[in-house]
Parts: structure tokens; C-alpha cells; sequence
């Protein structure tokens, strides 16, 4: 597996295979990482393609200090919070006109819940070291499975296992810190 | 304190075996850690590391399509082609500026050779000596190359007709036409390269004794002469073999065809670069007698078919030096 370090390089350099390998192989992920946080298929597609089109346009620019996997999952986060920020306009419209036909508002604690377990999660992403990050997303948000993980890494499945052992023991840590 | 010791009472064993179960990788068995984490889950770990993956699966997610979009846009936006733009524009501003000078070489610096081996097998030989260079010559199937100077090309006379083979010795470079059925090989000595239709660069022997060619415009492929390395190189990009290695690098530098152009453009680069690039482009040998000339920044106007009598004075005016000949060598001293 070669490392993230080598990656942003060679894409720093122009290497268009690379940058297409990293967009393949995180894309899924991202895009049900963003689906989480905006509950909107085609916008959480759109999000992720632009941050591509971006870090093509803007490579010599890229500082890294988290895992590249931190960093891609970090700038997803952020241009949702973004949307949203953006959307909140248009859905309180949508809400006033669609009034008689919405449910029960969301219970205002939940949302702050989940709005802090978010939090907590993309905290966890930027702390795990590289290839544990990825086979943590790998497996949570793209639902693959050990071996498959295994196959497309070019790592072995005790490997796998072994880091999501210790995602998981980062991911309960982070939940008890309040 | 407590939750310290809470997090530590299970081993990195118990640690994968517990995510293992909860991501249901081995679903059918519940061992004793993970009854005793369950049953210690105050926080719902289990619950919301199971539902980090739940909500998703409504729609597939088609990557391919995706990623066409993206490369749609960045071909559009020109995002990949920020070299070749400007090699581009070098190229045009030098047709117009340079017009003349290319009438010229087509009718005549060109030496040609007819090596008569036989009705079926004649050679047809261009040579270029240590004077001429930029020497553009038009191929039997239409193709035009530029020869630098040193520069040997060899081809069959009946080339084009069923196959399209030169062999190059030096620096061209070449504006293929298209010809899907005849793909266009430029024998480099210690490499091959193949085209079917492009614009491209080859050296023979760079300064690393490896074949370098620098692609323009479409798609070339690079071999060496045992076929098992192949290096396919899109516009912009550098690629350089030998027998051993192989690698390919986006190219950076403006001045890379400017022995073709005659045109150099700095942007504060150092003198002992802009020195390299005229012995390059001009064949100029310039020597410093005070090797801190060498490290002075040329940031003035870009150097632009003038002949080595303006850019010497245009060096010797922006640093304020003196100039001497002796043969082919000119020596820059502080005033």
C-alpha cells in the first residue's frame, strides 16, 4: 500500500492515474459520509466531485497535517455544514409551504445529539492513522466487508482486523468524552 | 479514572473481536468480551457504530459516472494542460515572428543523403550540422519534423507506403499525421516510440544517456528495445528510458521547446540557468569570470530570436558587465 505522503506528492506533480486512483477508491465513502450530514443524494454526490475538482485545480496548494483520509473526510464535513448553512433559506421556505403536510418536528435535544456525534465522528476519521482511517470507512460507510477490504488494500485480512479493532476502541473512547 | 480503566479492561484481541461482531463479520458467536461490553455500553457505542453504515444503502452510488463528471470538468476548465498552454501559445507567437526563417531552412540547409543499398532498400539520410538548427522537413506521408542541430534522421524511401519507420540520432521534434492504420515509430536508439497521430519531442541522448520525449499534443507510447517496458505519456508530460529504467514527470519548464521557438522567458530564475537554456536554444557558450555573475536573477524581458551579438549586450546592460570573444566562448566580467 503505498503511503499517503507519496500519494500527494506524485499528485502535487501532476500524476492524473493517481488522483483518479484516490477518487475511485474514496468516493463511495465520502458520499455516504456527506449523505449522513445533508440527507441529500444528488447534493452529497455534487459535494464530493466539486471538493476533486477543486484539489485537482488547487494540488500545488494542498497542506496536509492529518492523514489524507482525515483531510478528504474533514473537507466533506465542512462543505456540508456549509449546504446546510446555505439550504437553511430554501428549507424553511419548503417548510412553511409543505407546513400541513410535515410530521412532528424532530426532538430538538436529538438533533443536538446527532449534531455532536457528528462531530465525534469526523474527530475519530482525523485521529486514526492512515490505512486504519481508510479501513474504517471502507468497511462503516461503504459497507465493504474484511475480505474485501483486504483484496483492495493489498493488506492482509488479520491486518484489517486488527485495525478496526482499534477504530473501534478510538470511536468508544471518543463517545465517553464529553 | 474510570473510564480509563473501563476502555482497558479488554486486549487488542477482545478490541477486533468486538468489531468484528458489531460490523457482522462473524455474527453467530457471542464471546465474553463482547457480552461484557454490551452489557456495559452506556453510550450506545454498538448502536451508533451500527448505524454509521444503515441509512446509505437506498441508491447506488455509480463511481464511474462520477468520475467522468469530474474529468469532464477539469478537461474543460483546462485544468490539465497548464504546461502545454503555454508551449502552445510559445509555438504560435513563434510562427508569426519566424515565418522567414522557416522558408529558409525548408529550401535548403537540409543535407540529404540518398544511400543507394538497392532498388528496394534506398535510405534517405537528413543531417543537420553544429550551425542549423530548427531545420523543418516534410515526410513522403506528410508529416513534418524540426531537427535540432547535431541531429541525424534516417528513413526507407518507400516509408509510408505500408509502414511509417524513422530512425532518429539528436533532437526533433515532430507533427505527425494521423494514420490509424500505420502507426508512426521513431526508432531513438536505446527506445522506441509510437504514435498514431501527435505532436512530440524526442532526444536521444539526454543528459542522463537516457531517450527523453516530451509529448505536445495526443497520446504517445514509449518502449524500450526488449518490449517490457511501456510508458504511455499524455500532452504535457515528460517520459525518459533506457534499458533499465523508465519514468514519466509533468513537464515544468516553459523553455523546454525553445530551441525550436528560439523564445526564453524567465521569472527571476538564475543566470546559470538562463546560461544552459542558451547553449541549448542558441548554441552560446558563456563563461563568468566571477562565478557570483552566475547566481544573479534575470527577471527583464524574454529572450526572443535575437542573434548572440543582442543577447550577450541585453545580459551585459541588465547586470552591468563587460563582455569578451574568444573563438565561440564569450567571458562576462564585472565592469
Amino acid at each position: 500500500m503505498i503511503s499517503d505522503h507519496e500519494i500527494i506528492r506524485r499528485i502535487r506533480q501532476g500524476d492524473k492515474g493517481q488522483f483518479e486512483s484516490l477518487f475511485r477508491s474514496s468516493y463511495v465513502s465520502l458520499v455516504r459520509y456527506a449523505k449522513r450530514l445533508i440527507k441529500d443524494h444528488d447534493s452529497a454526490e455534487e459535494i464530493v466531485q466539486d471538493l476533486f475538482f477543486r484539489i485537482w485545480q488547487d494540488k500545488e496548494k494542498i497542506e496536509i497535517e492529518s492523514s489524507l483520509n482525515g483531510y478528504l473526510f474533514r473537507a466533506v464535513h465542512n462543505r456540508c455544514l456549509h449546504w446546510i448553512e446555505h439550504n437553511k433559506v430554501v428549507e424553511r421556505h419548503a417548510r412553511e409551504v409543505f407546513a400541513q403536510e410535515t410530521e412532528a418536528a424532530d426532538n430538538p435535544a436529538d438533533a443536538i445529539y446527532y449534531k455532536e456525534l457528528q462531530s465525534k465522528i469526523i474527530q475519530i476519521i482525523e485521529k486514526l492513522p492512515d490505512r486504519c482511517g481508510r479501513i474504517f470507512c471502507m468497511n462503516r460507510f461503504e459497507g465493504l466487508k474484511y475480505s474485501e477490504i483486504a483484496e483492495k488494500l493489498s493488506v492482509s485480512v488479520k491486518t484489517v482486523e486488527a485495525d478496526m479493532g482499534r477504530a473501534l476502541r478510538e470511536f468508544r473512547k471518543a463517545l465517553k468524552e464529553k | 479514572m474510570k473510564e480509563m480503566k473501563n476502555t482497558e479492561r479488554f486486549t487488542d484481541r477482545d478490541w477486533e473481536e468486538l468489531a468484528s461482531s458489531l460490523s457482522g463479520e462473524n455474527s453467530n458467536e457471542e464471546t465474553g468480551p463482547v457480552r461484557q461490553f454490551m452489557s456495559e455500553d452506556g453510550e450506545k457505542t454498538a448502536e451508533h457504530w451500527k448505524s454509521l453504515r444503515g441509512m446509505n444503502d437506498d441508491r447506488e452510488i455509480n463511481v464511474e459516472s462520477a468520475w467522468n463528471k469530474v474529468n469532464a470538468r477539469l478537461s474543460e476548465s483546462g485544468a490539465y494542460e497548464g504546461n502545454r498552454s503555454r508551449l502552445i501559445s510559445m509555438k504560435n507567437n513563434f510562427m508569426k515572428i519566424a515565418a522567414a526563417v522557416l522558408i529558409f531552412v525548408c529550401l535548403g540547409a537540409v543535407t540529404v543523403y540518398f544511400n543507394n543499398k538497392g532498388v528496394f532498400s534506398r535510405e534517405i539520410i537528413l543531417a543537420t550540422g553544429n550551425d542549423e538548427k530548427n531545420i523543418r522537413y516534410d515526410l513522403p506521408d506528410g508529416s513534418v519534423i524540426h531537427l535540432n542541430r547535431n541531429t541525424e534522421l534516417r528513413y526507407s524511401a518507400d516509408m509510408g507506403k505500408s509502414s511509417r519507420n524513422v530512425r532518429l540520432d539528436g533532437e526533433a521534434y515532430f507533427e505527425i499525421t494521423s494514420d490509424p492504420e500505420k502507426p508512426f515509430t521513431v526508432d531513438a536508439g536505446k527506445a522506441k516510440v509510437r504514435v498514431t497521430g501527435t505532436s512530440f519531442n524526442v532526444i536521444t541522448n539526454n543528459d542522463y544517456e537516457s531517450v527523453e520525449v516530451f509529448v505536445n499534443t495526443g497520446q504517445v507510447i514509449l518502449t524500450d528495445n526488449s518490449g517490457t517496458q511501456n510508458l504511455v505519456l499524455e500532452p504535457g508530460y515528460i517520459g525518459t528510458m533506457d534499458s533499465n529504467i523508465s519514468g514519466k514527470k509533468l513537464n515544468e519548464n516553459p523553455n523546454y521547446m525553445s530551441w525550436k521557438t528560439g523564445r526564453l522567458v524567465y521569472d527571476g530564475q538564475k543566470l546559470e540557468v538562463v546560461f544552459k537554456d542558451l547553449k541549448r536554444a542558441y548554441n552560446m557558450d558563456i563563461v563568468a569570470d566571477d562565478p557570483e555573475i552566475l547566481g544573479e536573477l534575470w527577471t527583464t524581458a524574454p529572450i526572443d530570436n535575437q542573434s548572440q551579438e543582442t543577447i550577450i549586450r541585453l545580459i551585459c546592460t541588465s547586470f552591468n558587465l563587460n563582455y569578451s570573444k574568444d573563438g565561440n566562448i564569450y567571458h562576462l566580467a564585472r565592469k
